[in-house]
């Protein structure tokens, strides 16, 4: 299912928080909305769910509009038929396991084979023992589990998710990352995901779209961001950017010591195991650059970078 | 010493507060100083008191239902809608519970009898008189008063519920009612058995407007016929006590079945950081209906009574009643120059007030702090709130009765002091445990380990930190003690008035506009110090 | 802790340095007013400190049967002449002849010289002049139904003065008029200033046995009532005062009463609308002694059926 968001703005109270966006999530996609905390991207998703009204612009869902500020429509979010995972699970405590699965089943009226489907749900998080206990006596990944299933139980087309792994340990959060894109893309779910970590972005997203106060800035691939990012603020929220000047920077694994180049200062210098961190200062800008050996704090080294590695972005 | 501290106050607490509950028990099943429990089971099947005793539960039954019909949509009202942001109606519904119950329900007396305020207002309202002096008038009355705990209670208890868990379920396709009813009001369940039984336990063990408005209906109730055994020629202690035994274990069972329901019933609501509650934006009708609600609810509970008590303390000549020139303000001026009484309840109940709530605060804050060590000191100090306050003044009356060779200080305005700082001290013990709770125990060990003696640690480190909690017990104390009436009601030593019974007295022989002039004095004065009391915890926010 | 202690300790202290010389204890009814300026006036007189409790007779009573282990009062005065007698039956009662004795109403003082008739009070009908603007009529003719549901009744269990009356009137008349008077609506209020409360505000119109010197004060302050007494006759009630055998300061208690025999103290009486106990001081500002129609009391008979017969009344005026 399609997601199509245009012309949207949202103010609380004074503040602007989402300013004139549009964006068109394709069908089957997994696309992650990424930014810092503030940026308006919980607030988007929250306004596909149905959870927040905009102030204005229209949000369709396949062909169903479902906001329009023109036509005076706003489905409230029981009529929209999505999935939602939220940060702090949203389980209901005084529900088993089962049953909290089974609410959005039966809130439709949607009871035949509900059992059938509610233990299906359960084994695709391989929760299938757990179905006779209180979320309180799970453990945090298992809830978080018991939030998938509930989600996606009622098989919908677009799932939401708003940093479902924050909660969780950084351990833990690796390993559901994968289990959780696989849950998704094997189903063909749309899913739109929240996060400000841009690792997990870039490991599960087939699209990212970078925000920043209440702006899209680039909304592409993981791989053409990184390569070429659309805007200054791109390149610095994801990947690390070493910068010539305020229009052009290189990645620094592009970069190598040599003879010649752009001469730069040996700040600090941190053993990583299989390589050197070296923190470079060139013309006061601060670079990181990747090395084999140890360099002492105050050499003076050249970095070399090839031509085609030398990022140019056009609008400041 | 302090080893032994925690010892030495369950010592003075068992003399405090357990000695005075072994007297009820002693007098009730030792008449002659027999075992033996004829008096206590014919005191309660004495037909009348039989009768009384349905009439009390019947009482506290009716009441939880009439508050949770103003208490709930209040508090749902004031948690998930967008009056959550009119944060002075939490002052505003603090009023009700300020205003004495005998007063206010003096207040309803004087407005709703035959040819009194509102008829004078309203003449074709006559007919409310007789449907007001009756059982309906009274639950409305008491109902009036409560209603502000269960409302915060249930306020509480909504805003915990992130709102996620209602959004889940919106998402999931489920309506607002099926909302409502599958998963608000479960999760809520646990907070209502709670508040509903401490509505019933506050019913029945209030003895205000039951000696106004139930007296006056000729409805008699526990803690009433308490009082008429203990103090109403021909006396019977052992009838009494009877029945204050009974009372204790009703109250018991309550607080057990309460205790039980907090572990079954309440949830711990769980997952990682819980969202922000975000509130419903009401259509405008809907906000009407709320507006009309509110509007109703303080109307009844605030304006009126309060209506009544001034302009009846204004009244010049009762016979003429709200009629132009029929205002006068001699009545308060009566009050401090009739005679020395107005002055002199005024004064001991300043006294009282004072001095209980300072002994009461040193008394309190030290058994909140050993409670640490021993949670026996804590629990026996809570005991007075637990108890009707009749209850355990009818056993300190026969507590120190009896053991007056050794100790007189019954009949003195000491036993006044001593029974108000053991009604009073769990004020104290909570709000010091609750700003000791919010102490980390590194903070002391770090002055520790900077070279601070135990002694200077909590001079300079944990006391400037509960000063605050212990301020905030001593302003309460003050507040509850300045108003009291059930001790010395039952136990006020010759010549001593205190505010309370000057009013209750003035009312009752007639000099209704002196009484209430002291009334308004005293509503007055409680509500100038609970001012200054919030503003005295205010600042502690910005920790 | 320590601080606590000593606290408890100063407190205890205190306490038996206040038990000190020179007092006299009162327990007495009200009006309060009165109580006060006697005692007041008793202290500056004497230099011994009145200190009083103030109370309905049930209150006093109660009281003396509290503190029978430990006594406190010295004198005790009720506003009922039968329930003194009953006290004195009890045997709790100092005889004593006060100065002046020879000047007092006969009969105010009973053979045994123990209860002495300071004050008296009669009870009458006060009726409110906003709804009645005149009213005559005799005892049981209030039971006409032109009457229904205004009358009232202060209540005899709290109002010595009231039982008094009703065990009188019962005593020489029988039950009928109230048995009438209660199926014709009759309510019982409170006490005497309660019940008279809700005739001056109109709550009831009418007030049966009420008490007139609460009547007379109310009325000259402006209030829209009046009284009269019927002229089947009223009781007339001597507010007894006692001494009790078991007073601390016997010698103190004596001087009280001899002081509320003196002519000061009898002209704060006339004073407050009571009538005074001694034949020589006459009331100014409301209906005397010799003005008001009486029923012939027999106190005896009156004691032993006072008590059930105050019950009666609140029964059959429950319903």
């Amino acid at each position: 299912m399609r997601i199509s968001v245009r012309n949207v703005s949202k103010r609380f109270s004074s503040k602007t928080v989402i300013d004139n966006m549009s964006i068109e999530i394709p069908s089957g996609s997994f696309t992650t909305l990424l930014g810092p905390s503030g940026c308006g991207k919980t607030t988007l998703l929250r306004m596909i769910a149905g959870l927040e009204t905009p102030d204005s612009g229209e949000i369709y869902l396949g062909e169903k509009c479902v906001y329009s500020s023109e036509k005076g429509i706003s489905l409230p979010p029981e009529e929209r038929g999505l999935g939602f995972v939220f940060q702090d699970f949203a389980l209901w405590p005084h529900m088993k396991v089962k049953d909290n699965v089974a609410f959005g089943l039966r809130a439709q009226r949607r009871t035949e084979k509900l059992e059938e489907k509610v233990k299906a749900a359960l084994h695709a998080v391989q929760l299938d023992e757990y179905a006779e206990r209180y979320p309180s006596e799970l453990s945090g990944g298992q809830q978080q589990r018991v939030s998938f299933a509930r989600a996606i139980v009622t098989e919908p087309e677009c799932i939401l998710f708003d940093e479902p792994l924050s909660a969780l340990d950084a351990l833990l959060r690796e390993e559901m990352r994968s289990e959780l894109k696989a849950l998704v893309t094997s189903r063909g779910i749309t899913s739109v995901f929240v996060t400000h970590d841009q690792t997990e972005a870039m490991s599960m997203s087939d699209l990212i779209a970078v925000l920043s106060a209440g702006k899209i800035e680039q909304y592409d691939t993981p791989e053409t961001i990184y390569a070429h990012p659309a805007t200054p603020f791109s390149a610095k929220f994801i990947g690390s950017s070493n910068w010539i000047d305020d229009r052009t920077m290189f990645r620094p694994e592009s970069a190598s010591i040599g003879t010649s180049g752009f001469e730069a200062e040996v700040h600090g210098s941190e053993f990583m195991g299989s390589f050197y961190r070296l923190l470079l200062s060139h013309e006061g800008r601060k670079w990181i650059i990747d090395a084999n050996e140890r360099h002492d704090v105050g050499e003076t080294l050249m970095i070399s970078v090839p031509q085609n590695s030398i990022i140019t972005i056009k609008e400041a | 010493m302090r080893n032994r501290l925690p010892i030495l106050l369950i010592i003075i607490l068992s003399i405090l507060i357990i000695c005075p509950l072994l007297s009820i028990f002693a007098e009730a099943v030792f008449p002659d100083g027999q075992f033996s429990l004829t008096q206590a089971i014919d005191t309660i099947t004495e037909s009348e008191n039989a009768r009384m005793i349905g009439s009390s539960l019947l009482l506290g039954l009716l009441v939880v239902i009439v508050s949770s019909a103003i208490a709930l949509p209040l508090a749902f009202i004031f948690s998930r809608t967008q009056f959550a942001r009119y944060r002075f109606f939490d002052i505003i519904f603090m009023i009700p519970f300020m205003t004495p119950p005998y007063i206010a329900s003096m207040g309803w007396i004087l407005f709703m009898q035959r040819r009194g305020l509102l008829q004078q207002l309203i003449p074709s309202a006559a007919f409310l008189s007789d449907w007001f002096f009756s059982l309906a008038g009274l639950v409305l009355v008491m109902s009036f008063h409560v209603f502000p705990f269960m409302m915060t209670m249930m306020k509480n208890a909504m805003l915990a519920i992130p709102s996620s868990l209602d959004e889940a379920g919106a998402v999931l396709g489920a309506r607002f009612p099926l909302r409502i009813r599958k998963l608000f009001m479960p999760l809520l369940t646990g907070n209502y058995a709670i508040g509903a039984l401490l509505v019933f336990v506050k019913t029945i063990s209030e003895y205000g407007t039951p000696s106004t408005l139930g007296r006056r209906i000729g409805f008699e109730v526990f803690t009433t016929d308490i009082h008429r055994y203990a103090t109403v020629a021909p006396i019977e202690f052992g009838k009494s006590a009877s029945l204050a035994s009974l009372l204790i274990g009703i109250c018991l069972v309550i607080w057990m079945l309460q205790n039980y329901i907090t572990m079954k019933k309440t949830y711990n609501i769980v997952g990682g950081r819980s969202s922000a509650s975000r509130i419903i934006t009401l259509k405008p009708a809907a906000k009407a209906i709320c507006w009309i609600f509110i509007t109703a609810v303080i109307f009844f509970t605030m304006v009126i009574p309060l209506f009544s008590v001034i302009a009846s303390s204004l009244i010049k000549l009762r016979g003429y009643g709200l009629r132009a020139g029929n205002f006068t303000l001699n009545n308060y001026i009566l009050v401090f120059t009739e005679d020395r009484q107005g002055i002199n309840a005024l004064s001991v109940s300043i006294f009282l007030a004072v001095t209980s709530a300072t002994i009461a605060a040193f008394l309190g804050t030290a058994c909140a702090l050993s409670s640490r060590k021993s949670r026996l000191v804590e629990g026996i100090a809570l005991i007075p709130e637990m108890l009707p306050s009749i209850v355990l003044v009818l056993g300190i009356m026969l507590f120190y009765n009896r053991i007056y060779k050794a100790v007189p200080i019954y009949g003195t305005i000491w036993i006044m002091v001593l029974s108000y700082v053991i009604l009073f001290l769990p004020y104290t013990v909570q709000y010091v445990s609750s700003s000791l709770s919010q102490i980390s125990g590194s903070l002391r060990a770090a002055g520790r380990i900077c070279g601070g003696k135990p002694g200077y640690v909590f001079r300079h480190i944990t006391l400037p930190l509960i000063s605050r909690g212990i301020l905030s017990g001593w302003m309460m104390t003050f507040i509850i003690a300045f108003r009291e009436l059930v001790t010395p009601s039952l136990i006020a030593p010759t010549n001593t008035l205190t505010v309370s019974t000057y009013i209750n007295r003035q009312f009752e022989q007639g000099s209704v506009g002196k009484g209430m002039a002291m009334a308004v004095i005293c509503i007055a004065f409680s509500t100038v110090s609970l001012l200054i009391l919030n503003k005295a915890i205010a600042p502690e926010k910005h920790r | 802790m320590k601080k606590t202690l000593m606290i408890l300790l100063v407190l205890i202290t205190a306490v038996s340095v206040a038990m000190a010389e020179g007092t006299v204890t009162v327990y007495m009814p009200s009006p309060a007013g009165l109580a006060n300026k006697l005692a007041a006036d008793f202290e500056a007189k004497t230099g011994i400190e009145v200190r009083t409790f103030q109370g309905t007779t049930g209150e006093i009573l109660a009281r003396l049967e509290t503190e029978r282990e430990n006594p406190v009062a010295d004198v005790v005065i009720l506003a009922s002449w039968s329930d003194g007698l009953s006290m004195k039956e009890s045997g709790q009662i100092e005889s004593y002849v006060p100065a002046d004795a020879d000047k007092v109403v006969p009969g105010w003082i009973d053979e045994d010289s123990m209860l002495f008739g300071y004050s008296a009070s009669a009870v009458g009908v006060i009726y409110n002049t906003l709804i009645y603007p005149e009213l005559s009529a005799d005892w049981a003719e209030l039971a006409d139904s032109q009457y229904q549901n205004d009358i009232a009744i202060p209540d005899p269990e709290l109002s010595g003065a009231c039982k008094d009356f009703v065990a009188g009137y019962v005593n020489k008349f029988g039950w009928d008029t109230f048995e009438a008077l209660a199926a014709n609506g009759m309510v019982v209020p409170g006490a005497n200033r309660a019940a008279l409360d809700a005739v001056t505000t109109g709550e009831v119109g009418i007030l049966l046995a009420g008490v007139d010197y609460n009547a007379y004060s109310s009325m000259a302050a402006g209030e829209p009532i009046a009284i009269y007494y019927p002229e089947s006759g009223t009781v007339v009630n001597p507010r007894p005062a006692m001494i009790m055998k078991t007073a601390p300061e016997m010698e103190n208690a004596k001087l009280f009463i001899d002081y509320l025999f003196s002519e000061d103290a009898q002209k704060m009486v006339a004073d407050a609308y009571l009538l005074p106990g001694r034949t020589d001081i006459t009331n100014t500002n409301r209906s005397t002694l010799d003005q008001i129609p009486q029923i012939e009391c027999d106190w005896d008979a009156m004691m032993a059926i006072s008590s059930e017969s105050a019950a009666r009344i609140n029964e059959l005026c429950a319903r």
